[in-house]
């Protein structure tokens, strides 16, 4: 199947440079199970043409996980086929992409809970708290 | 003054950490930098003070204030522009005449040294009154506003190398603002209108590291304009197989082949528009079939007509420096 997508492109289409970008991939996977030494690519840095880049997609295809996050825009977060092996595509508000990465790794980092977006949760949490126990008890002084 | 930092400034307006991580992931990569740095780079930018920016709109058409202020909602990219204080635009503040001068000269004693000066459109100087705000010509407000700066961003083609206004045979004697600012770091973000992507990391740069980024020797960011168009374009592919359209409607414009015999400047012109595209990254000139005009270089009104092909193939093949190999072992 590789054979077949990586020859799919033609010839005018071609930079070349998807072969060694999954070479880099495996190796970076390799480094990963070894050393747990994460990597990401920045697929906007590389001279990629479209159908080159719709090419690598393919190759990666979708494993287990797919994560939507909405933050300013879009931003899709999928597990590929191969496992430590994501892609995240980060969108703006209008749909644009702003960002293409390929991470091998555990657990891609923008997905993690921000301990400063923690903080605020706790506070509003608190305050949330406290307004539903005033609704309660005003709600049992009425029935009374 | 102090102005309060930006962490407090995106909390105020309800912007999570987990949005201003996705626009350091995407800023760092426009700047060149490796994702290894995002965290560092969150880090410095979030703890950056709201920086005072003063624009001086000199001779220009608007169209770069248009590209930049945009007339969408906010989004990922425009979010630096949302909390500078911009204390300074006579085209969109509400305040005119002496009232709005009065906001400029508050603003310059506030955070004397500390500001940034983004000037967009050429300076006359050949006749100073063919351009002047509430009486004082263009070339007086730009000294007066540059002396106490800590840098200047000149904006657009015109502010960084005349442009239009400069264009044969100059009546106003236009200039560009390093051609009387000589003595304060000044990064020109050239293009007619400029990447407003471009200008926001040109800022996360500043009030992340203290200082502009990389230039090359026209002063504009290397993460930008170290690349030609030619390098990066997508037909790159047709140009190296001498396959070429020879007028607008031919089987090889149909096929969508290089345009250089058509006059593509793309080969000696440094923008990112090849990767960043337009209308929302809709596409760029080249992929709606219209030669690069190479607006983001030097005297590009008047080097040659747009439609004259830069030279023949053998001999632009075989010209040395030209592309990313300029750049090649500069700045390392």
């Amino acid at each position: 199947m590789t054979e077949e997508l990586i020859f799919m492109t033609s010839n005018a289409e071609k930079t070349g440079n998807v072969m060694p970008l999954l070479h880099q991939i495996r190796h970076a996977l390799s480094q990963l199970i070894e050393r747990q030494e994460q990597t990401t690519i920045d697929l906007r840095r590389l001279p990629l043409s479209a159908s080159e880049e719709a090419q690598l997609e393919a190759f990666l295809g979708h494993g287990e996980v797919k994560a939507d996050i909405q933050a300013l825009g879009d931003t899709v977060l999928i597990e590929s086929r191969y496992a430590g092996v994501w892609l995240e595509i980060h969108y703006n508000e209008d749909v644009e992409i702003m960002g293409k990465y390929v991470h091998i790794c555990t657990c891609p980092p923008i997905i993690k809970s921000q301990p400063e977006d923690m903080v605020l949760s706790l506070s509003n949490i608190v305050s949330d708290i406290h307004s539903l126990s005033h609704q309660s008890s005003d709600e049992t002084a009425k029935e009374d | 003054m102090a102005l309060p930092t930006l962490n407090k400034q995106l909390q105020a307006s309800g912007i999570s950490r987990r949005t201003f991580l996705k626009f350091c992931a995407t800023t760092a990569s426009l700047l060149a930098l490796p994702q290894s740095a995002v965290a560092d780079l969150a880090t410095a930018l979030g703890n950056a003070r709201r920086p005072s920016v003063i624009w001086l709109p000199f001779q220009e058409c608007t169209g770069c204030t248009e590209a930049i202020l945009r007339s969408h909602a906010p989004t990922l990219e425009s979010l630096i522009f949302d909390h500078i204080s911009l204390d300074y635009q006579h085209t969109i503040m509400a305040a005119a005449g002496e009232q709005a001068e009065d906001a400029r000269r508050a603003a310059m004693n506030a955070h004397k040294g500390q500001y940034l000066l983004l000037v967009d459109g050429s300076v006359p100087v050949g006749n100073p009154g063919y351009s002047t705000i509430s009486g004082m010509s263009n070339v007086d407000m730009l000294r007066e506003s540059a002396k106490d700066a800590a840098g200047i961003i000149a904006i657009g083609t015109c502010a960084s190398f005349g442009g239009i206004p400069k264009a044969n045979p100059n009546p106003t004697g236009a200039v560009a603002v390093g051609d009387i600012i000589t003595d304060k770091p000044i990064v020109n973000i050239s293009g007619c209108p400029p990447l407003p992507i471009a200008i926001t990391a040109v800022l996360v740069h500043y009030l992340t590291f203290k200082r502009f980024p990389d230039l090359d020797e026209l002063q504009r960011p290397l993460a930008f304009f170290g690349e030609s168009i030619h390098d990066r374009c997508y037909r790159r592919p047709f140009f190296e197989q001498r396959k070429f359209a020879k007028s607008f409607d031919d089987e090889g414009a149909k096929n969508g082949w290089c345009l250089f015999e058509l006059g593509c400047k793309g080969p000696e012109t440094f923008n990112a528009c090849a990767t960043v595209k337009w209308n929302q990254g809709t596409s760029f000139p080249i992929e709606s079939g219209h030669p690069c005009l190479g607006c983001s270089e030097p005297d590009f009104w008047d080097k040659s007509s747009f439609y004259q092909a830069l030279g023949p193939w053998e001999w632009y093949k075989s010209k040395p420096g030209k592309g990313a190999q300029k750049h090649a072992g500069k700045n390392s």
